[in-house]
This record gives structure tokens, sequence and C-alpha cells, in this order.
């Protein structure tokens, strides 16, 4: 399994590299923009105050923590909200559906099926190396921050990353389950891509739903974008115990009947 | 004890009865050939013997062990090679090699099986004609000296020359004792390189027989042109089946052995002769409908 494990991550480390960085780049220029945006912080308040609570609520964006005077205020209206997620997204599900789907659709798989290896074994080699990837990830965007800050002399609270990153890493790890089970049941990557996008798309109307109707109020409860508090995460230093139980279970539930379909399934390409 | 035990095997997806109840055995150090006509089964019983399938019914048993429950551990006495060789695009052949060598740690002789196929290690995959993909399919199958081989259609895409190389080397591992079972819809090459057939069509095992007794079955169709005008009933009387005349000959049928048509016809001053062999379809049709 470690030659798996070896063997994936050479041959997905122009991929890792090319998400990291953008990721990267982002981040930085985010730090690089705050000394500016720091100084109309009035201005910018004055005009998000002007905003509907719920608008800001559909976008996760907490009306009470909302500001930018601080640089963890800032990234958490700036770059968690939205940009972080969707360049961890692309770069799960893109990964997941290579990892299993395509090699079955491609036909490759048969050569490594045609080896002493389980199943299960093929399965977590690919899993854990996506997870090492995650990491990887997960950790250079956000603790690349403390450089950037460095470097451009802005002020940051590092116990404020912790959270974010631990947060950020259960999020990213429960969708990567849903992508792996998704990966062993299809036998194509875009069938993949588009059934775990697709329900990702729903958890995000869901939110955004729940945020303007009250009487849908309760469907926040089915969307991850509900549990992904990144706001509470970087300005309270908080993870809620719901969010770890939530993505903890999805990731392994998923993860289980993933390997248990995949061992189950007939391979033919 | 047979070094391959099908028993019942049956493979149905919904509706369409893939493999429909085959059984055969395959003993220690033979080459079966496993022959039918495209659809009739043929990839999909190899696919459930190396555990890609999983059978509706029916057991596989190789080298004494079950195909599905002791897959893994059969796995390391097993080489296989697909009718289509599909392989990494972005890896050269030795990465292709060197990965699959870690998976199993046997022995290799890959570097020797290379050269012997004239096949450059360094090429990515991408780069590679479908016979140089064929070439580092049949590497990757026999590096590890098996016990058992399992090939779909191995000679797909291989040049006559190299098609024989490949039979030299399923010889050459057949006498070293290695069970060798492999899938063809040529007639021609099965009856070069096995000693028993398998004749499969609609998932069903229609007969087994030896090479010896499946030569008895072959069809030839002849087209004889002859120097001067043959009547036809000049042939007939000879016991000879006319299918078709042409100007100044014929084209005739023969089934089994050819040496009585040839030498008829030798009286007869023959011109030009062509002589092809009957289709898998033909004897399928002549004998087994």
């Amino acid at each position: 399994m470690f030659s798996i494990i070896l063997r994936t991550l050479k041959d997905r480390k122009v991929s890792i590299a090319v998400y990291t960085i953008a990721a990267v780049a982002f981040l930085w220029m985010y730090v690089a923009l705050f000394p500016t945006i720091q100084g109309q912080a009035e201005q910018l308040q004055g005009l998000s105050e002007a905003l509907p609570v719920e608008l800001l609520d559909s976008m996760g964006v907490d009306a009470e923590s909302f500001g930018f005077e601080t640089l963890e205020s800032f990234l958490a209206l700036e770059n968690f909200s939205f940009i972080w997620p969707i360049m961890a997204l692309f770069m799960i599900i893109g990964y997941a559906g290579w990892a299993i789907a395509s090699d079955i659709d491609k036909g490759t798989i048969e050569h490594i099926l045609a080896k002493p290896v389980s199943r299960t074994q093929i399965f977590f080699g690919r899993y854990l190396a996506g997870i090492a990837m995650l990491i990887v990830f997960t950790f250079l965007s956000i603790y690349a921050v403390i450089p950037f800050a460095e470097l451009h002399g802005v002020e940051y609270a590092i116990s404020s990353y912790w959270p974010i990153f631990g947060l950020s890493f259960l999020f990213g790890w429960a969708i990567f389950g849903i992508a792996m089970m998704a990966s062993a049941f299809f036998s194509e990557k875009s069938k993949v891509s588009m059934s775990v996008g697709g329900l990702i798309l729903l958890m995000y109307v869901a939110n955004i739903v729940s945020a303007l109707v009250d009487k849908l109020e309760n469907v926040q409860y089915l969307s991850f974008f509900y549990y992904y508090d990144h706001t509470a995460a970087l300005m309270d230093h908080v993870v809620s115990w719901e969010a770890v139980a939530v993505f903890s279970g999805v990731a392994i539930i998923t993860t289980l009947v993933g390997v248990f379909w995949f061992n189950k399934r007939d391979i033919a390409t | 004890m047979s070094a391959i035990k099908v028993e019942n095997l049956k493979k149905h997806f919904g509706e369409v009865k893939a493999v429909d109840g085959i059984s055969f055995e395959v003993e220690k150090g033979e080459i079966f050939g496993f022959l039918g006509p495209n659809g009739a089964g043929k990839t999909t019983t190899i696919r459930c013997m190396m555990d890609f399938l999983r059978p509706t019914e029916g057991t596989i048993t190789i080298l004494g062990k079950d195909a599905q429950k002791e897959g893994v551990a059969l796995k390391e006495e097993l080489g296989y090679l697909s009718g289509y060789v599909q392989l990494i695009d972005k890896w050269t052949g030795q990465e292709h090699i060197d990965f699959f060598r870690s998976l199993d740690g046997n022995k290799n002789v890959a570097h020797e099986l290379a050269e012997r196929l004239n096949y450059d290690t360094q090429m990515k995959s991408k780069k590679l004609s479908s016979g140089n993909r064929q070439k580092l399919g049949i590497i990757l199958a026999l590096m590890g000296e098996p016990k058992v081989l399992i090939f779909d259609e191995p000679t797909n895409a291989l040049d006559p020359l190299l098609q024989n190389t490949v039979y030299e080397l399923l010889d050459e591992a057949s006498k070293k004792g290695t069970t060798i079972f492999m899938s063809s819809h040529n007639l021609a090459e099965v009856e070069k390189v096995c000693s028993l057939v398998g004749i499969i069509r609609d998932g069903k095992m229609e007969a087994i027989e030896s090479i010896a007794s499946l030569k008895k079955k072959r069809l030839y169709t002849v087209t004889v042109h002859f120097e001067q005008e043959v009547k036809k009933s000049v042939l007939e009387e000879k016991g000879i089946k006319v299918i078709d005349e042409l100007k100044k000959g014929f084209v005739l049928n023969a089934k089994g052995d050819i040496n009585p048509l040839l030498a008829a016809l030798h009286e007869l001053n023959v011109a030009d002769i062509e002589i092809t062999h009957g289709s898998l379809q033909d004897i399928f049709l002549e004998h087994y409908q």
C-alpha cells in the first residue's frame, strides 16, 4: 500500500503544487491588500451596515463580527467564505475522480488488480495519498499567512489559524469522503464531478435559502456551509462540536461505504 | 489436481447472460486455448478468473485457491494480459515495470523480455504504438515468472514476427511448467500454440477438444483455375464440393484433411490455386449448429 501512496503522490505532485500555489497566491494578495483596506475600514463598515443581515448570513458572514479591523476578519470575509472552499473543492473532487473512477474508465486499474494487492489496499492507498494532499494544501494555504503578514508589516493573531486549519481540514475531509465514495460507485470521472459538485451546489443553495426564508430555517442543518463557520474559527477561535461531529461522521461513513462498495462491485472497462 | 478448475461459472448482467454455466479444467503445464467469436463470453470469463468481475454463480479454483476468496494470495502466482493493454500515459515503460514490481516483489526478468521483444523501456507510454503497448503488457505479465498465465488475446496488434516471438515465449513458459490459459478468436493461432481448446459461444461451452481433433474440423475455401476447361461434374465425381463456378475455375469447399483434394486437383492440370482457412464462424456453422 505504501508503494501506491508514494506513486500516487508522485503522479499528483504537479496538481498539488498548482492548487497550493494558487491558494497561497490568493492569500498573499489579500494580506498585501489588507493595509489599504484597513485604512478605509470605517467607510466599508458603513457600507456593510447597509446590507441586510440575511444577505450576510447567506454568504456565511456573521454580521456581528463583520469588519475590516483585523486581518482575520478580512480573511474570513474574503478568503475563507468563498475562494478557499472553491479551490479546495476543485482539488478534492478532481483528485477523487481520478483516484478510482478514471482508472476504471481508462482500464489502467486492471494492471494493479492483477497484482497481489487487495481492493481495500488500493482504495486506502489512493485515499491516504488524497488525505496527505489535503493536509499539505490546507496547511500551506492557511499558515502562509505568517510570512506574508511579516513581509507586509500586518498584525496577525497566530492563535486564530489552528482552529481554521482544523475546521477547513474537516470540511475538506467530509467532501473527500463523499467524492471517494462516488469514485468507488462510478466508472467515469465526469460522473464523480457532476454528482459531488451537484451535491455541494445544493448544499450551498440550501444554506442561502435557509438564511433568506424563515420557514426553511432548518434546511441549514443539511448544508456543510452551515457547519463550516470560518468566522467563528478565525475570530473566536472556536470550532463547534457539531461541526466536528458532522464532518467527521460524514467522512467516516462515506469512506466505509466507499471501500465496501469498491470491494463488492464488478470492475469492467 | 488441475491447475485451473472452473465449475458451472455464470455471469449475468441483468437479463444478459454473458457466461452461462461453463465448466472446464486445465492441467499443470498445459496451454489451453479459449476460442470463440467476439461477444461469446471469453473476456467475461477471464475477468471472473482474475476476480475483476464477481461471478453470479459457480466457482473458480486456480492452483488450489479460490479465485474470489483467496484472490490476493493467488495473484502472487498469476500473470495477466488484457486484450487491449491500457497504460498510464505519463509513465515510461520502466516506471510501469518498477511500480508493478514493487507490488509483488517477484523475480524480475523484465530486462531480458524487453530485449527479446525489442522494446525501449524509456519511452513514455503515450508515445507508444499499439504494438509496443502490447509488448509492455506482455513484459508486465511475464516478468514475475508466474505459475499461471491468463492471456486475453495476447497477439492483438502484433505483427507476424512478434506474434511468433510471443508463441515462443509461451512455449518456453509451458516447458518450464507454467499453465497458460489464452483466449483467441484466431483458430490458426490456437492450433499453433495450444494443446487443448475450449470453444465458447453465447456464454456456453460448446466443446472442449484436443488440437488433433479440432484439426479434423478445419474448413478450407479453395479457389482453383485450370489450364483447360474442366467440367463441374468431373469434380463432383471425385467427391469435391463445388460452391461457385468461375471462368476456367471453381470455388471449392473442403473439410478436415486437405490432401485428398489437392491430389485430385493435381490430376487436372492446375494453373493457379488459392487456399484460405474457413473462419471460426464457418466452423461453428458447420459443426456446432
